[in-house]
Protein backbone atom coordinates (compact mmCIF):
# COMPACT_ATOMS: atom_id res chain seq x y z
CA UNK A 1 0.00 0.00 0.00
CA UNK A 2 0.99 3.59 -1.05
CA UNK A 3 1.31 5.13 2.78
CA UNK A 4 0.73 8.45 1.54
CA UNK A 5 -2.29 7.19 0.12
CA UNK A 6 -3.50 4.58 2.56
CA UNK A 7 -7.06 5.72 4.40
CA UNK A 8 -6.27 2.36 6.63
CA UNK A 9 -8.21 3.15 10.23
CA UNK A 10 -10.46 6.47 8.35
CA UNK A 11 -14.22 6.55 7.91
CA UNK A 12 -15.65 8.10 5.06
CA UNK A 13 -19.18 8.89 4.55
CA UNK A 14 -20.12 9.49 1.14
CA UNK A 15 -24.15 10.79 0.35
CA UNK A 16 -25.80 9.50 -3.39
CA UNK A 17 -23.33 6.35 -3.31
CA UNK A 18 -26.13 4.23 -4.42
CA UNK A 19 -24.68 4.19 -7.90
CA UNK A 20 -22.97 6.47 -10.48
CA UNK A 21 -20.12 8.15 -9.30
CA UNK A 22 -20.74 8.00 -5.54
CA UNK A 23 -20.43 4.34 -5.93
CA UNK A 24 -17.02 5.04 -7.69
CA UNK A 25 -16.16 7.18 -5.29
CA UNK A 26 -17.01 4.83 -2.20
CA UNK A 27 -15.34 1.88 -3.88
CA UNK A 28 -12.10 3.93 -4.29
CA UNK A 29 -12.27 5.12 -0.84
CA UNK A 30 -12.67 1.43 0.36
CA UNK A 31 -9.74 0.18 -1.48
CA UNK A 32 -7.40 2.80 -0.07
CA UNK A 33 -8.79 1.16 3.72
CA UNK A 34 -11.24 3.06 4.65
CA UNK A 35 -14.41 2.01 6.16
CA UNK A 36 -17.25 3.77 4.28
CA UNK A 37 -20.87 4.65 4.96
CA UNK A 38 -23.04 4.51 2.15
CA UNK A 39 -25.97 7.18 2.39
CA UNK A 40 -28.13 6.66 -0.41
CA UNK A 41 -31.87 7.53 -0.83
CA UNK A 42 -32.31 3.81 -1.46
CA UNK A 43 -31.76 1.41 0.26
CA UNK A 44 -31.67 -1.11 -2.06
CA UNK A 45 -28.55 0.75 -4.33
CA UNK A 46 -27.07 1.49 -1.08
CA UNK A 47 -26.71 -1.98 -0.07
CA UNK A 48 -24.77 -3.28 -3.56
CA UNK A 49 -22.46 -0.71 -3.11
CA UNK A 50 -21.55 -1.63 0.27
CA UNK A 51 -22.00 -5.40 -0.89
CA UNK A 52 -19.47 -4.86 -3.79
CA UNK A 53 -17.19 -3.38 -1.25
CA UNK A 54 -17.35 -5.88 1.39
CA UNK A 55 -16.74 -8.45 -1.19
CA UNK A 56 -13.50 -7.01 -1.78
CA UNK A 57 -12.71 -7.49 1.88
CA UNK A 58 -13.33 -4.13 2.67
CA UNK A 59 -15.87 -2.37 5.30
CA UNK A 60 -19.57 -0.47 4.53
CA UNK A 61 -22.41 0.71 6.16
CA UNK A 62 -25.46 1.22 4.05
CA UNK A 63 -27.89 3.43 5.39
CA UNK A 64 -31.00 4.99 3.53
CA UNK A 65 -30.55 8.60 3.99
CA UNK A 66 -31.80 11.87 1.66
CA UNK A 67 -28.85 13.90 1.47
CA UNK A 68 -31.76 17.04 1.73
CA UNK A 69 -33.50 16.33 4.42
CA UNK A 70 -31.35 17.49 7.94
CA UNK A 71 -32.59 14.97 9.97
CA UNK A 72 -31.63 11.86 7.26
CA UNK A 73 -28.48 13.74 7.33
CA UNK A 74 -27.53 13.35 11.13
CA UNK A 75 -28.79 10.42 11.83
CA UNK A 76 -26.36 9.01 8.92
CA UNK A 77 -23.29 11.39 10.37
CA UNK A 78 -24.68 9.71 13.98
CA UNK A 79 -24.29 6.40 12.58
CA UNK A 80 -20.90 6.37 11.48
CA UNK A 81 -19.58 8.14 14.03
CA UNK A 82 -21.62 5.28 16.34
CA UNK A 83 -20.45 1.90 13.86
CA UNK A 84 -16.70 3.14 13.46
CA UNK A 85 -16.21 5.39 16.35
CA UNK A 86 -15.06 8.94 14.43
CA UNK A 87 -15.41 10.38 11.04
CA UNK A 88 -12.65 12.09 9.18
CA UNK A 89 -13.62 12.28 5.07
CA UNK A 90 -17.10 13.28 4.24
CA UNK A 91 -17.78 13.42 0.53
CA UNK A 92 -21.40 15.02 -0.79
CA UNK A 93 -22.08 13.76 -3.93
CA UNK A 94 -25.26 13.37 -4.05
CA UNK A 95 -27.67 15.70 -6.31
CA UNK A 96 -31.13 15.52 -7.58
CA UNK A 97 -32.58 13.70 -10.92
CA UNK A 98 -33.13 16.54 -12.69
CA UNK A 99 -29.67 17.24 -12.88
CA UNK A 100 -29.11 16.24 -15.67
CA UNK A 101 -32.31 16.97 -17.42
CA UNK A 102 -32.02 20.15 -19.98
CA UNK A 103 -34.28 22.81 -19.45
CA UNK A 104 -34.76 26.79 -20.08
CA UNK A 105 -34.36 28.48 -17.56
CA UNK A 106 -38.35 30.13 -18.33
CA UNK A 107 -39.39 26.24 -18.51
CA UNK A 108 -38.15 25.27 -14.86
CA UNK A 109 -40.67 24.75 -11.75
CA UNK A 110 -40.29 26.22 -8.60
CA UNK A 111 -40.50 22.42 -7.47
CA UNK A 112 -38.09 21.07 -9.88
CA UNK A 113 -35.41 24.33 -8.74
CA UNK A 114 -35.92 23.40 -4.83
CA UNK A 115 -35.78 20.10 -5.54
CA UNK A 116 -31.70 20.65 -6.83
CA UNK A 117 -31.38 23.86 -3.95
CA UNK A 118 -32.43 21.27 -2.00
CA UNK A 119 -30.12 18.56 -2.37
CA UNK A 120 -27.08 20.40 -3.65
CA UNK A 121 -27.46 23.30 -1.14
CA UNK A 122 -29.54 22.80 1.66
CA UNK A 123 -28.13 19.47 1.97
CA UNK A 124 -24.49 20.29 1.79
CA UNK A 125 -25.28 23.01 4.67
CA UNK A 126 -26.75 20.10 6.92
CA UNK A 127 -24.05 18.06 6.18
CA UNK A 128 -21.28 20.84 7.23
CA UNK A 129 -23.16 21.29 10.16
CA UNK A 130 -23.80 17.36 11.71
CA UNK A 131 -20.19 16.42 10.42
CA UNK A 132 -18.23 19.41 12.32
CA UNK A 133 -17.88 18.25 15.56
CA UNK A 134 -16.76 14.70 14.38
CA UNK A 135 -14.35 16.25 11.75
CA UNK A 136 -12.88 18.79 14.17
CA UNK A 137 -12.15 16.15 16.90
CA UNK A 138 -10.65 13.83 14.56
CA UNK A 139 -7.73 16.79 14.05
CA UNK A 140 -7.11 15.98 10.26
CA UNK A 141 -10.50 16.11 8.32
CA UNK A 142 -11.55 16.41 5.17
CA UNK A 143 -14.75 18.12 3.78
CA UNK A 144 -15.15 16.96 -0.08
CA UNK A 145 -18.17 18.24 -2.74
CA UNK A 146 -18.91 16.75 -6.27
CA UNK A 147 -19.46 20.14 -8.12
CA UNK A 148 -18.95 20.55 -11.62
CA UNK A 149 -17.56 22.44 -14.37
CA UNK A 150 -21.16 23.97 -15.51
CA UNK A 151 -21.01 25.71 -12.31
CA UNK A 152 -17.50 27.24 -12.89
CA UNK A 153 -18.54 27.89 -16.68
CA UNK A 154 -22.40 28.15 -16.87
CA UNK A 155 -23.73 25.28 -18.81
CA UNK A 156 -26.18 26.12 -21.04
CA UNK A 157 -28.16 22.50 -20.26
CA UNK A 158 -29.63 23.83 -17.35
CA UNK A 159 -29.68 26.58 -15.43
CA UNK A 160 -30.76 25.24 -12.03
CA UNK A 161 -27.66 23.15 -12.43
CA UNK A 162 -25.37 25.29 -13.28
CA UNK A 163 -26.51 27.76 -10.34
CA UNK A 164 -26.59 25.09 -7.58
CA UNK A 165 -23.37 23.59 -8.79
CA UNK A 166 -21.40 27.20 -8.58
CA UNK A 167 -22.92 27.70 -5.30
CA UNK A 168 -21.04 25.03 -3.95
CA UNK A 169 -18.03 26.19 -5.38
CA UNK A 170 -18.70 28.87 -2.99
CA UNK A 171 -19.48 27.25 -0.45
CA UNK A 172 -16.45 25.64 -0.28
CA UNK A 173 -14.10 28.61 -0.86
CA UNK A 174 -15.68 30.37 2.53
CA UNK A 175 -15.68 26.99 4.68
CA UNK A 176 -12.65 26.52 3.84
CA UNK A 177 -11.63 29.94 4.88
CA UNK A 178 -13.71 28.97 8.17
CA UNK A 179 -12.46 25.33 9.16
CA UNK A 180 -8.78 25.11 8.46
CA UNK A 181 -8.19 26.79 11.64
CA UNK A 182 -9.78 23.48 12.48
CA UNK A 183 -7.52 20.75 10.84
CA UNK A 184 -10.09 20.59 8.41
CA UNK A 185 -9.54 21.03 4.70
CA UNK A 186 -12.47 22.10 2.28
CA UNK A 187 -12.77 21.40 -1.37
CA UNK A 188 -14.46 20.80 -4.39
CA UNK A 189 -14.36 18.38 -7.63
CA UNK A 190 -15.58 19.17 -10.69
CA UNK A 191 -15.32 15.44 -12.71
CA UNK A 192 -16.43 14.26 -15.92
CA UNK A 193 -17.30 11.15 -15.17
CA UNK A 194 -19.04 8.24 -17.37
CA UNK A 195 -21.75 6.96 -14.98
CA UNK A 196 -24.25 4.65 -16.06
CA UNK A 197 -26.68 7.19 -16.46
CA UNK A 198 -23.86 9.00 -18.91
CA UNK A 199 -23.47 5.69 -20.89
CA UNK A 200 -27.30 5.10 -21.00
CA UNK A 201 -27.49 8.72 -22.74
CA UNK A 202 -24.18 8.06 -24.86
CA UNK A 203 -26.13 4.45 -26.12
CA UNK A 204 -29.19 6.95 -27.09
CA UNK A 205 -27.03 9.29 -28.68
CA UNK A 206 -24.24 7.84 -30.24
CA UNK A 207 -23.43 10.98 -32.39
CA UNK A 208 -22.12 11.83 -28.49
CA UNK A 209 -18.72 9.51 -28.84
CA UNK A 210 -17.11 11.21 -31.00
CA UNK A 211 -18.16 14.64 -29.42
CA UNK A 212 -16.65 13.12 -26.18
CA UNK A 213 -13.22 11.79 -28.34
CA UNK A 214 -12.93 15.55 -29.98
CA UNK A 215 -13.52 18.00 -26.93
CA UNK A 216 -11.68 16.24 -24.41
CA UNK A 217 -7.95 16.10 -24.66
CA UNK A 218 -7.66 12.83 -22.99
CA UNK A 219 -10.59 11.65 -25.71
CA UNK A 220 -12.82 9.87 -22.65
CA UNK A 221 -15.33 10.63 -19.86
CA UNK A 222 -13.40 9.52 -16.35
CA UNK A 223 -14.08 6.57 -14.61
CA UNK A 224 -16.28 6.81 -11.47
CA UNK A 225 -13.79 4.86 -9.58
CA UNK A 226 -10.09 4.72 -11.00
CA UNK A 227 -10.16 8.26 -12.17
CA UNK A 228 -12.39 10.07 -10.24
CA UNK A 229 -12.87 8.27 -6.97
CA UNK A 230 -8.88 8.14 -7.23
CA UNK A 231 -8.79 12.04 -6.83
CA UNK A 232 -11.15 12.01 -4.43
CA UNK A 233 -8.63 9.72 -2.21
CA UNK A 234 -5.80 11.82 -3.22
CA UNK A 235 -7.93 14.97 -1.50
CA UNK A 236 -8.92 12.62 1.65
CA UNK A 237 -5.15 11.33 2.15
CA UNK A 238 -1.83 12.81 3.86
CA UNK A 239 -1.32 13.76 -0.16
CA UNK A 240 -4.31 16.47 0.72
CA UNK A 241 -3.22 17.43 3.86
CA UNK A 242 -2.21 21.40 2.35
CA UNK A 243 -5.39 21.29 -0.54
CA UNK A 244 -7.70 23.63 0.67
CA UNK A 245 -10.29 25.82 -0.98
CA UNK A 246 -9.59 24.62 -4.17
CA UNK A 247 -11.84 23.57 -6.99
CA UNK A 248 -9.91 20.85 -9.00
CA UNK A 249 -11.54 19.78 -12.25
CA UNK A 250 -10.56 15.75 -13.03
CA UNK A 251 -12.50 16.15 -16.18
CA UNK A 252 -9.08 14.74 -18.59
CA UNK A 253 -8.56 18.77 -19.03
CA UNK A 254 -11.56 20.04 -20.60
CA UNK A 255 -11.80 23.00 -18.54
CA UNK A 256 -8.04 24.63 -18.09
CA UNK A 257 -8.68 27.84 -15.92
CA UNK B 1 -11.62 65.44 -14.56
CA UNK B 2 -14.02 65.61 -17.83
CA UNK B 3 -16.83 63.17 -17.68
CA UNK B 4 -15.94 59.43 -19.10
CA UNK B 5 -16.61 58.70 -22.22
CA UNK B 6 -20.44 57.23 -22.64
CA UNK B 7 -21.32 58.61 -19.60
CA UNK B 8 -24.56 60.61 -21.09
CA UNK B 9 -25.28 57.05 -22.84
CA UNK B 10 -28.27 56.49 -19.95
CA UNK B 11 -29.73 59.70 -20.73
CA UNK B 12 -33.56 58.57 -21.77
CA UNK B 13 -32.89 54.77 -21.57
CA UNK B 14 -35.50 52.57 -20.05
CA UNK B 15 -33.94 51.08 -16.51
CA UNK B 16 -35.32 48.72 -14.31
CA UNK B 17 -33.69 48.58 -10.93
CA UNK B 18 -34.85 45.09 -9.41
CA UNK B 19 -33.48 44.65 -5.87
CA UNK B 20 -34.16 42.38 -3.24
CA UNK B 21 -33.11 43.57 0.34
CA UNK B 22 -32.53 47.23 1.51
CA UNK B 23 -29.88 49.62 0.22
CA UNK B 24 -28.04 49.60 -2.58
CA UNK B 25 -31.56 49.51 -5.01
CA UNK B 26 -31.99 52.86 -3.92
CA UNK B 27 -28.39 54.27 -4.64
CA UNK B 28 -28.30 52.61 -8.14
CA UNK B 29 -31.79 53.73 -9.17
CA UNK B 30 -30.65 57.47 -7.56
CA UNK B 31 -27.38 56.99 -9.53
CA UNK B 32 -29.51 56.14 -12.74
CA UNK B 33 -31.69 58.96 -12.86
CA UNK B 34 -28.70 61.63 -12.46
CA UNK B 35 -28.16 60.30 -15.57
CA UNK B 36 -31.17 61.33 -17.17
CA UNK B 37 -32.65 58.01 -17.20
CA UNK B 38 -36.35 57.21 -17.08
CA UNK B 39 -35.80 55.03 -13.98
CA UNK B 40 -38.04 52.29 -11.82
CA UNK B 41 -37.05 50.51 -8.90
CA UNK B 42 -38.39 47.31 -8.13
CA UNK B 43 -38.12 46.72 -4.20
CA UNK B 44 -39.50 44.50 -1.52
CA UNK B 45 -38.93 47.48 0.77
CA UNK B 46 -41.21 49.74 -0.77
CA UNK B 47 -41.30 52.12 2.39
CA UNK B 48 -38.32 54.19 1.72
CA UNK B 49 -38.22 58.04 1.00
CA UNK B 50 -39.06 59.15 -2.52
CA UNK B 51 -35.95 59.28 -4.45
CA UNK B 52 -35.99 61.92 -7.27
CA UNK B 53 -36.74 60.98 -10.88
CA UNK B 54 -37.14 57.20 -9.28
CA UNK B 55 -40.89 55.64 -9.89
CA UNK B 56 -40.70 52.83 -6.85
CA UNK B 57 -42.84 50.13 -7.14
CA UNK B 58 -43.77 46.65 -4.81
CA UNK B 59 -42.51 43.87 -6.06
CA UNK B 60 -43.02 40.83 -4.53
CA UNK B 61 -39.82 38.08 -5.25
CA UNK B 62 -41.56 34.97 -4.42
CA UNK B 63 -43.94 34.34 -7.55
CA UNK B 64 -42.32 34.75 -10.77
CA UNK B 65 -45.15 35.86 -12.01
CA UNK B 66 -45.97 38.31 -9.86
CA UNK B 67 -42.65 39.93 -10.73
CA UNK B 68 -43.69 39.39 -14.35
CA UNK B 69 -46.45 41.30 -13.70
CA UNK B 70 -44.10 44.06 -12.40
CA UNK B 71 -41.44 44.81 -15.37
CA UNK B 72 -44.92 44.57 -17.79
CA UNK B 73 -45.90 47.62 -16.09
CA UNK B 74 -42.40 49.41 -16.15
CA UNK B 75 -42.52 49.03 -19.88
CA UNK B 76 -46.27 50.27 -19.59
CA UNK B 77 -44.81 53.30 -17.87
CA UNK B 78 -41.40 53.86 -19.30
CA UNK B 79 -41.54 52.09 -22.93
CA UNK B 80 -39.53 48.87 -23.45
CA UNK B 81 -36.66 48.22 -21.26
CA UNK B 82 -32.76 48.47 -22.18
CA UNK B 83 -31.47 47.63 -19.03
CA UNK B 84 -32.27 45.95 -15.81
CA UNK B 85 -30.20 46.14 -12.65
CA UNK B 86 -30.66 43.40 -10.36
CA UNK B 87 -29.41 41.90 -6.89
CA UNK B 88 -30.21 39.99 -4.02
CA UNK B 89 -28.84 40.99 -0.99
CA UNK B 90 -30.37 40.94 1.99
CA UNK B 91 -29.42 41.69 5.53
CA UNK B 92 -29.84 38.06 6.32
CA UNK B 93 -27.07 37.17 4.17
CA UNK B 94 -24.67 40.39 5.49
CA UNK B 95 -24.20 39.38 8.72
CA UNK B 96 -21.09 37.40 9.38
CA UNK B 97 -21.52 33.77 11.97
CA UNK B 98 -19.72 30.35 11.77
CA UNK B 99 -21.47 27.84 9.43
CA UNK B 100 -21.99 25.61 12.27
CA UNK B 101 -23.88 28.32 14.37
CA UNK B 102 -26.64 28.98 11.99
CA UNK B 103 -30.26 27.71 12.07
CA UNK B 104 -32.00 26.34 9.13
CA UNK B 105 -34.12 29.14 9.03
CA UNK B 106 -30.80 31.61 9.49
CA UNK B 107 -29.61 29.69 6.37
CA UNK B 108 -32.93 30.34 4.53
CA UNK B 109 -33.12 33.29 5.19
CA UNK B 110 -28.93 34.37 4.11
CA UNK B 111 -29.11 32.05 1.19
CA UNK B 112 -32.13 30.21 -0.05
CA UNK B 113 -34.56 32.92 -0.31
CA UNK B 114 -32.35 35.37 -2.05
CA UNK B 115 -31.85 32.68 -4.46
CA UNK B 116 -34.84 32.10 -4.88
CA UNK B 117 -35.64 35.80 -5.60
CA UNK B 118 -32.72 35.94 -8.13
CA UNK B 119 -34.50 32.79 -9.92
CA UNK B 120 -37.48 34.04 -10.09
CA UNK B 121 -36.35 37.54 -11.21
CA UNK B 122 -34.32 35.96 -14.25
CA UNK B 123 -37.47 34.06 -15.00
CA UNK B 124 -39.58 37.16 -15.21
CA UNK B 125 -37.62 39.41 -16.71
CA UNK B 126 -36.98 37.29 -19.94
CA UNK B 127 -39.59 38.49 -22.03
CA UNK B 128 -39.29 42.15 -21.28
CA UNK B 129 -35.14 42.11 -22.23
CA UNK B 130 -35.92 39.82 -25.13
CA UNK B 131 -38.18 42.32 -26.97
CA UNK B 132 -35.65 44.98 -26.60
CA UNK B 133 -32.60 43.10 -26.81
CA UNK B 134 -31.28 44.48 -23.68
CA UNK B 135 -28.80 44.18 -20.87
CA UNK B 136 -29.09 42.76 -17.67
CA UNK B 137 -26.36 43.41 -15.03
CA UNK B 138 -26.42 42.01 -11.48
CA UNK B 139 -23.67 43.03 -8.71
CA UNK B 140 -22.53 41.10 -5.95
CA UNK B 141 -20.10 42.40 -3.09
CA UNK B 142 -16.06 41.01 -5.02
CA UNK B 143 -15.32 38.85 -1.28
CA UNK B 144 -17.54 36.63 -2.07
CA UNK B 145 -15.70 35.14 -4.68
CA UNK B 146 -13.14 34.26 -3.09
CA UNK B 147 -14.66 33.53 0.33
CA UNK B 148 -14.62 34.29 3.62
CA UNK B 149 -15.12 32.55 6.91
CA UNK B 150 -18.26 33.40 8.70
CA UNK B 151 -20.08 34.46 5.64
CA UNK B 152 -20.46 30.53 3.73
CA UNK B 153 -24.27 31.93 3.11
CA UNK B 154 -23.12 34.83 1.18
CA UNK B 155 -20.55 33.05 -1.16
CA UNK B 156 -22.77 30.13 -1.73
CA UNK B 157 -25.22 32.42 -2.43
CA UNK B 158 -23.68 35.14 -4.80
CA UNK B 159 -21.81 32.01 -6.56
CA UNK B 160 -25.04 30.28 -7.24
CA UNK B 161 -26.51 33.67 -8.83
CA UNK B 162 -23.38 34.46 -10.57
CA UNK B 163 -23.87 30.46 -12.06
CA UNK B 164 -27.13 31.04 -12.44
CA UNK B 165 -27.22 34.13 -14.78
CA UNK B 166 -24.01 32.68 -16.88
CA UNK B 167 -26.20 29.56 -18.01
CA UNK B 168 -29.12 32.33 -18.37
CA UNK B 169 -26.65 33.94 -20.47
CA UNK B 170 -25.58 31.08 -22.82
CA UNK B 171 -29.47 30.69 -23.04
CA UNK B 172 -30.26 33.83 -24.31
CA UNK B 173 -27.38 34.87 -26.45
CA UNK B 174 -29.80 33.64 -29.59
CA UNK B 175 -32.60 36.22 -28.42
CA UNK B 176 -30.03 39.08 -28.26
CA UNK B 177 -30.00 39.64 -24.27
CA UNK B 178 -26.65 39.97 -22.60
CA UNK B 179 -25.92 39.16 -18.82
CA UNK B 180 -22.84 40.81 -17.08
CA UNK B 181 -22.14 40.11 -13.46
CA UNK B 182 -20.32 42.96 -11.40
CA UNK B 183 -18.55 42.69 -8.53
CA UNK B 184 -18.46 45.44 -6.69
CA UNK B 185 -16.32 46.05 -2.99
CA UNK B 186 -18.09 44.77 0.02
CA UNK B 187 -18.56 48.14 1.81
CA UNK B 188 -20.86 49.40 -1.47
CA UNK B 189 -22.75 46.49 -0.55
CA UNK B 190 -23.37 47.38 3.35
CA UNK B 191 -21.34 48.77 6.27
CA UNK B 192 -21.79 45.68 7.81
CA UNK B 193 -19.66 43.48 5.07
CA UNK B 194 -16.69 46.14 5.24
CA UNK B 195 -16.28 44.96 9.39
CA UNK B 196 -16.16 41.38 8.80
CA UNK B 197 -13.65 38.87 9.47
CA UNK B 198 -12.31 38.93 6.09
CA UNK B 199 -9.12 37.11 5.02
CA UNK B 200 -7.66 40.05 4.15
CA UNK B 201 -9.14 43.00 5.59
CA UNK B 202 -9.45 45.65 2.92
CA UNK B 203 -7.26 48.65 5.23
CA UNK B 204 -4.24 45.91 5.24
CA UNK B 205 -3.72 46.02 1.51
CA UNK B 206 -2.70 49.15 -0.46
CA UNK B 207 -5.97 49.40 -2.70
CA UNK B 208 -4.25 49.98 -6.16
CA UNK B 209 -6.40 53.32 -7.50
CA UNK B 210 -6.49 54.40 -4.13
CA UNK B 211 -10.27 54.89 -3.20
CA UNK B 212 -13.25 52.41 -3.52
CA UNK B 213 -15.33 52.58 -6.90
CA UNK B 214 -18.70 53.70 -5.75
CA UNK B 215 -22.00 52.22 -6.94
CA UNK B 216 -23.91 55.07 -7.66
CA UNK B 217 -20.97 56.75 -10.30
CA UNK B 218 -18.46 54.48 -11.07
CA UNK B 219 -20.50 51.25 -11.40
CA UNK B 220 -23.24 53.29 -13.19
CA UNK B 221 -20.39 54.33 -15.67
CA UNK B 222 -19.19 51.33 -16.19
CA UNK B 223 -22.89 49.89 -16.86
CA UNK B 224 -23.29 52.91 -18.91
CA UNK B 225 -20.68 51.33 -21.07
CA UNK B 226 -21.90 47.68 -21.65
CA UNK B 227 -25.15 49.08 -22.36
CA UNK B 228 -23.44 50.97 -25.16
CA UNK B 229 -21.90 49.72 -28.56
CA UNK B 230 -17.97 48.87 -26.77
CA UNK B 231 -20.43 45.97 -24.95
CA UNK B 232 -22.37 44.74 -27.79
CA UNK B 233 -19.90 41.37 -27.76
CA UNK B 234 -19.96 41.26 -24.00
CA UNK B 235 -22.30 38.14 -21.97
CA UNK B 236 -21.39 35.98 -19.27
CA UNK B 237 -18.40 38.53 -18.28
CA UNK B 238 -17.82 38.49 -14.63
CA UNK B 239 -15.96 41.87 -14.31
CA UNK B 240 -14.64 42.83 -10.39
CA UNK B 241 -14.86 46.52 -9.96
CA UNK B 242 -13.20 47.12 -6.49
CA UNK B 243 -10.36 49.52 -7.05
CA UNK B 244 -8.00 46.34 -7.51
CA UNK B 245 -8.95 45.44 -4.28
CA UNK B 246 -8.52 41.35 -4.69
CA UNK B 247 -7.34 40.93 -8.46
CA UNK B 248 -9.06 37.51 -8.39
CA UNK B 249 -7.08 34.74 -10.77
Amino acid sequence: MNRVLDLDGLTAIVTGAGGGLGRGIALALAAAGARVVIAARRKATGDETAGLIEREGGRALSLEADAGVRADVERAVAAAAQAYGALHIVVHNAASGWSGIPARLSEISDAQWHEQTRISLDGLFFLARAAFPQLRACGRGRFIVLASAQGATGGSMNPAYSAVKAGQRGFVRALAREWGRHGITVNAILPAGLTEAASAHIERNPQLRELIKRQNPMGHLGDPRTEIGAAVVGLASAAGSYVNGQAVAVDGGIITI
Amino acid sequence: MSAPPGADALAGRSVAVAVFGRGIGERLAAGFAARGARVALLTDHPGAAAIPGVAVQAADYSLAASLWRSFESVVQKQGAIDLIVHAALPDASLISRPLCEASDGEWQAACGQALDASFHCLQALHASLAASAGLLVQIGPSLAQCGASGLVALSTLCEAQRGLLKSAARQWGRDGIRAVWIAVAASEISATLAKADLPVRSEAIALPLGRVPRLDDDVIDMIAALGGAAGRSVTGLSMTLDGGEWMLP
